[in-house]
């Protein structure tokens, strides 16, 4: 019996071609139709994102970038119909644009807890689609209790940052690998994968690998 | 994953989107012509701190 292909996936919640590419990868995995593990690890695009930030995504980044509202607008409309397109229903009318740090001590204590692969299908979907504060520790708890995890034990890990080293390590790894971007795919620690690529790339890079193994 | 990790090799298209700061929803080419606008400002402030520097002297 072969070992399962393991893929490790750095990603931000609040990236809108993560949740993305997380759809691609699934579709690619099920096309290659080998035994597959995934893993993901923490990213924080916006480090110095304010968790209060009263503002929506577009404000956001107007406010930052200087552009246009208008163009802004023009860009979120483009990634809307690209996630529709596999299936997702972003709301960035409703996103609320915030730091993502308490959101990934959550997923390592998802993790810790074997529920880390529906904690982040339950984040994303809470931000990109449902406009749910993922930087809220009760908001938070409530989404793990969605996903099975015990509401109260979460929410003393948040509050206690019980994990918040976990996160700064996958941050060092991610640096040292050299990756810059999110989201990145590493294959069986071998092959790198960076950003929503095709479901067939996902699928193809999978056969290598099982292949290069066999060999 | 090992703690001193080797050299990935790349695999899939080089221009496939991603997010590399909270600008991620920003196309590349017009990142750069939001830098080439606000340095291009930046000179003018220079130049018109200097106009005002020159007629103030």
């Amino acid at each position: 019996m072969t070992e399962p292909i393991k893929i490790d996936v750095w990603s931000d919640v609040a990236c809108p071609w993560c949740f993305i590419g997380k759809r691609k990868l699934e579709a690619g995995i099920e096309q290659f139709g080998g035994e597959v593990e995934v893993e993901f690890h923490s990213f924080e695009l916006s480090p110095d994102t304010p968790a209060d930030f009263a503002g929506s995504t577009v404000e956001f980044l107007a406010e930052r970038k200087g552009m246009p509202k208008d163009q802004v607008v023009q860009m979120l409309e483009r990634v809307t119909g690209i996630a529709s397109a596999v299936g997702l229903e972003y709301d960035f009318d409703s996103v609320i644009h915030t730091k993502t740090l308490k959101a990934h001590e959550l997923l390592h204590f998802a993790k810790a807890h074997g529920k880390q692969l529906e904690l982040k299908e339950r984040l994303m979907s809470a931000y990109f689609e449902q406009g749910r504060n993922v930087s809220s520790p009760d908001e938070l708890a409530a989404l793990a209790a969605d996903v099975g995890l015990n509401r109260e034990a979460a929410l003393s890990a948040l509050r206690e940052s019980t994990y918040h080293d976990d996160v700064q390590a996958d941050i060092a790894q991610a640096r040292e690998l050299g990756i810059q971007g999110v989201p990145f795919f590493v294959v069986n620690g071998k092959y790198g994968i960076s950003g929503a690529q095709e479901a067939s790339t996902f699928a193809a890079a999978l056969a290598q690998v099982r292949d290069e193994e066999a060999a | 994953m090992s703690d001193s990790p080797k050299p990935l090799t790349i695999l899939g298209a080089p221009d496939a989107e991603a997010c590399v700061d909270d600008a991620c929803l920003i196309p590349t080419a017009l990142v750069e012509e939001i830098a080439v606008t606000e340095l291009s400002l930046l000179v003018e402030e220079i130049a018109e701190g200097d106009r005002l520097e020159t007629s103030g002297s």
